[in-house]
């Protein structure tokens, strides 16, 4: 008897629809990328019944009459035409799958218009079954998904709750809407809008519209292009002081098109690192156009992955880019438009700084001048009157010294105003935006690393006697496995007791003070952890315990030192492990309380 | 309670005492000074942070007796301002507030009952050696600077110091560098002990010498304390317990480089290159050339100093670095116009001694550069 046979066309389409349909959000997900392909400005998604009916409105081209019943079947589209075109997808779509996917699992009605006919079809799907009838309705498509897995009770089965689902449309939406800030949507549910940008075409509006206004001053943006490679990155990033514990905030785009991609997250990691807590990932929407041939997006049916012909070119570019992101913000001021008053402040410190800035030329220009000629200058450089300075600018006016003078500017940093010391523990600032809580071993640690990453080579002190640890076989086995890298770092173990027992023979000599017994113990806790970076780890540590501690009275002066080397560190928010460095309580904030504010 | 004190010898009296009151008790009781009288016309003061007690008496004129405890930090801030008369104490009442006249100031202050105040128990006993202080005192200048400072309880963070037959010995390291000195001293009763004394009980013990006249101190050791005693005035305090590190064989025998340098000069030298220092490690580098030393140091972003000074050199060339703060701490305790430094390698620990002595040696183990 024949066993084998070919199936009906209507099952071959709901097995087809479990890769392309899982579950209402990919619903969501291929409708409105058809509505953005059909270059729609606004689209309208209403879910109800439970997540199980889907009603998609947008103002794109519509579908024509004569192509309205092919749109619907298997393999049929108007993306592309042939083989190359699929080398060079501009598109979102292009499998010509979704549409009969949908119409096999659910009740479909669409209702379309394009700008050129008189009249609106309407087509009404069921059970694969297409009906076309004439209907009046504006330019766009209207489609009206009920009944959702109606005919696959399995799948219906598997659906989860109403608000998870929910949620992961409206997450699908979100990624969307960053994706394609000129276009306005709107998610209703049950008649109440839950997701609404206007389609301004500027992607930090659609980052406020979505998360919250107030959020934008704690992202940086990211700008980046490679002409020669075609390649482009633009977005918003987080600063490492502002994350969440999830990855669901890195919304990456290649081409407008929702990429999880492995590459792109390990760049942001790697762009992060020593700078937030592990367990903990910021906010980043990153668009990166690259040329179509450089990609093959064709590799998962719902296209939520990307081949790269050349990974190591996207990473490196994407890293850098961040990078270089982050570091612009370090130094910069936060300005809001919308805030006049503030605006206002800011521009009348920066008044203020540049006059700071014209004496410490003066004063720069004095020093060099005092470097260049022989130390018995000394007495000369102390006699000069500050009246005498400008002589001194008029008289060598040299090339040189002006290029030294633009590079000090920049490292400049405003003496702090420090109001005092809480609890041994923070660091009271006069900061322009109100009061600045600094932890003090914190911001000490973030300086120690960077300087001990800088220097790379530190010196150690000998050491002529030292305690010895008794840590158990492993931890001994990891030290020796490790006593080349601790070496390079600058501490030497020694092995004693038949190797039961472990002495420092010298170590950093930031260290030379400190309890040899904690040193030991920080570096098996190092080892133990076993980092990527294994050096990284180790400076850590170092910085960790060479630094201030809380609780420790600092005099005046000393905290003025702390909070100079701090503020010019280059990720001044974050110690390398992650945790925040300083807190602002606004004046205005402040203000409020004591009923100032009008 | 009522007497009248010296406004000076009071003050003197507090300024010691107080330095053993906590500065921020769980106890608000020993943050103050508790002051009895006593016979012979004297009073008492005493105050104590369980770890260390200062007990101190001075003549008064007594006209009723009793006693209170007052807080410290106030009541020497308090006597030091008044001027230089009598000054008078009186209890009133009964809810322990002290008047303090002098003059024609007038000051009330709330104290606490002395019943809550601690007793102070130090080893009275027949058992205790008297020395002479000033061997003792130059001893323990010599080798206190050299205690570790990450733990108090470690052994490390005190000064080892044996006595026996006619020899003091000190010693102190902190695993960087080594200072151990010994002194001949008269020790009549032929008593020995080794103990490792805090380095802050010693440093209280230098403080409660200003001023006195004894030439003695009578040393009693007992129960893990240690009793410093003079004729009015005496300290005690709890010892560390552990077992010091054998020092001795730490101290190279061999070392054959050898550098006589003017004191003076090294330190001015010091003075000046460690204005470049990198404030993080203090690394200055010695390079010894014939009968010359240059000092250098440099900090990565500001700039580097260097400077020359004649030495009394004979050996090859050679380069090594320190802690520039090791080599000033032991300069400052030097009295000698001269200097002698020995070396080995590079690596190993480095003699420096004040010329012509050989007892006291420091023991500074050199960094090493990359």
């Amino acid at each position: 008897m024949k066993k084998i046979k070919l199936l009906p066309e209507n099952l071959i389409n709901q097995i087809a629809a479990g890769e392309v349909i899982e579950r209402p959000a990919s619903v969501v997900k291929e409708l409105v990328e058809n509505s953005i392909d059909a270059g729609a400005t606004r689209i309208e998604v209403e879910i109800s019944n439970g997540c199980r009916n889907v009603r998609i409105a947008d103002n794109g081209h519509g579908i024509d009459k004569e192509d309205v019943s092919l749109a619907f079947s298997r393999h049929a589209t108007s993306k592309i035409i042939d083989q190359n075109d699929l080398w060079n997808i501009s598109t979102l779509g292009f499998r010509g799958e979704a549409l009969a996917s949908i119409i096999s699992v659910a009740k479909v009605t669409c209702i379309t218009k394009t700008q050129d006919s008189n009249v609106g079809i309407k087509v009404e799907c069921e059970n694969s079954e297409i009906k076309v009838s004439e209907t009046g309705c504006a330019k766009g498509t209207i489609m009206e998904i009920t009944d959702l897995f109606y005919n696959i009770p399995a799948r219906l089965k598997f659906l989860k709750k109403q608000h998870t689902e929910l949620a992961l449309i409206s997450e699908t939406l979100q990624s969307l809407a960053l994706a394609n800030p000129e276009v306005a949507f709107n998610l209703i549910n049950n008649k109440n809008s839950i997701l609404k940008t206007l389609g301004s075409n500027d992607i930090k509006a659609t980052i406020g519209e979505i998360y919250s206004k107030n959020i934008i001053s704690e992202f940086s943006e990211v700008y980046k292009e490679d002409p020669p490679f075609k390649l482009k990155v633009t977005g918003f990033i987080s600063n490492p002081d502002f994350t969440r514990s999830n990855k669901k905030a890195i919304y990456t785009f290649v081409n407008h098109r929702t990429v999880k991609c492995p590459i792109i997250l390990k760049a942001i990691d790697m762009a992060y690192k020593d700078m937030i807590a592990s367990g903990k990932y910021p906010y980043a929407v990153l668009n990166i156009l690259i040329s179509p041939e450089e990609i093959d997006v064709n590799v998962h049916p719902a296209k939520r992955e990307v081949k790269y012909r050349n990974p190591n070119l996207i990473f490196n570019f994407i890293y850098s880019a961040i990078k270089a992101g982050l570091d612009s913000k370090a130094f910069a001021p936060v300005q809001t438009d919308t805030d006049r008053e503030q605006a206002e402040t800011i521009s009348f410190n920066n008044e203020i700084s540049k006059q700071h800035n014209k004496n410490h030329e003066l004063k720069v220009i004095n020093f060099t001048d005092f470097n260049k000629h022989s130390h018995s200058k000394t007495e000369v450089f102390n006699e000069i009157e500050p009246d005498d300075i400008r002589e001194v600018v008029i008289k060598e006016p040299m090339q040189s010294k002006f290029e030294l003078m633009s590079d000090y500017k920049e490292d400049f940093v405003q003496k702090p105003l420090i109001i005092g010391q809480l609890d041994n523990t923070y660091i009271l600032l006069q900061a322009p935006e109100g009061l600045q809580v600094v932890d003090q071993h914190i911001a000490h640690e973030r300086y120690l690393y960077e300087k001990l990453k800088q220097e790379k080579t530190p010196a150690s002190q000998m050491l002529l006697i030292s305690e010895s640890v008794m840590p158990d076989e492993e931890q001994i086995f990891l030290l020796k496995e490790n006593v080349n890298a601790l070496l390079k770092y600058g501490y030497e173990l020694e092995f004693v007791s038949g190797d039961t027992a472990v002495k420092l023979k010298r170590v950093p000599q930031i260290l030379a003070q400190k309890d040899p017994q904690k040193i030991i113990n920080d570096l098996l806790e190092a080892l133990e952890a076993s980092p990527d970076i294994i050096e990284d780890e180790l400076l850590m540590r170092i910085a960790c315990r060479a630094s201030v501690k809380a609780g420790e009275r600092l005099s005046l002066r000393q905290m003025e030192e702390l909070i100079i080397n701090w503020q010019k560190t280059n990720y001044p928010k974050t110690c390398p492990h992650g945790r925040k460095i300083s807190h602002i309580i606004s004046t205005k904030e402040i203000a409020g309380f004591f009923g100032r504010l009008k | 309670m009522k007497f009248s004190v010296e406004k000076n010898v009071i003050n003197n009296a507090l300024n010691i005492v107080s330095k053993a009151a906590a500065a921020r008790g769980i106890q608000p009781v020993l943050s103050n000074v508790l002051i009895e009288t006593v016979e012979n016309n004297q009073i008492k003061l005493c105050a104590t942070d369980l770890d260390i007690s200062i007990e101190m008496k001075i003549a008064a004129e007594i006209s009723e007796k009793g006693s209170i405890t007052l807080p410290a930090k106030k009541l020497n801030e308090i006597i030091s301002k008044l001027s230089n008369e009598k000054v008078n104490f009186n209890i009133k009442g009964e809810d322990n507030v002290v008047e303090i006249k002098c003059g024609s100031s007038k000051f009330d202050i709330k104290g606490i009952a002395a019943s809550e105040f601690p007793v102070v128990e130090y080893p009275e006993t027949e058992d205790y050696i008297d020395i002479v202080i000033e061997p003792l005192l130059k001893a323990v200048k010599q080798t206190i600077f050299a205690t570790a400072t990450y733990d108090m309880n470690n052994v490390l963070s005190g000064v080892f110091c044996k006595i026996n037959e006619n020899t003091l010995e000190m010693a102190a390291l902190d695993g960087n560098r080594l200072a151990r000195v010994k002194e001949e001293i008269e020790n009549i009763e032929n008593k020995s002990f080794s103990v490792i004394i805090p380095s802050r009980t010693l440093k209280e013990f230098m403080n409660i010498l200003s001023g006195v006249e004894d030439e003695k101190v009578s040393i009693t050791v007992r129960n893990g304390q240690i009793l410093f005693k003079l004729k009015d005035r005496f300290i005690t305090s709890r010892l560390i317990e552990g077992q010091f590190p054998n020092y001795e064989q730490l101290i190279p025998l061999s070392n054959n480089k050898k550098a006589t340098i003017d004191k003076n000069k090294l330190m001015s030298t010091l003075d000046r290159v460690s204005t470049m220092v990198n404030e993080r490690t203090n690394i200055v580098k010695f390079s010894f050339n014939k009968d010359n030393l240059k000092v250098t140091a440099d900090t990565p972003d500001l700039g580097d100093s260097c400077d020359e000074l004649l030495v009394d050199y004979k050996n090859e060339s050679f380069d090594i670095a320190f802690n520039y703060r090791y080599i000033q701490d032991f300069l400052k305790i030097t009295e000698t116009e001269n200097v002698v430094v020995e070396m080995d390698g590079s690596l190993s620990g480095v003699l420096y001694k004040s010329e012509g002595e050989k007892e006291a040696v420091c023991l500074i183990m050199p960094v090493q550069l990359n």
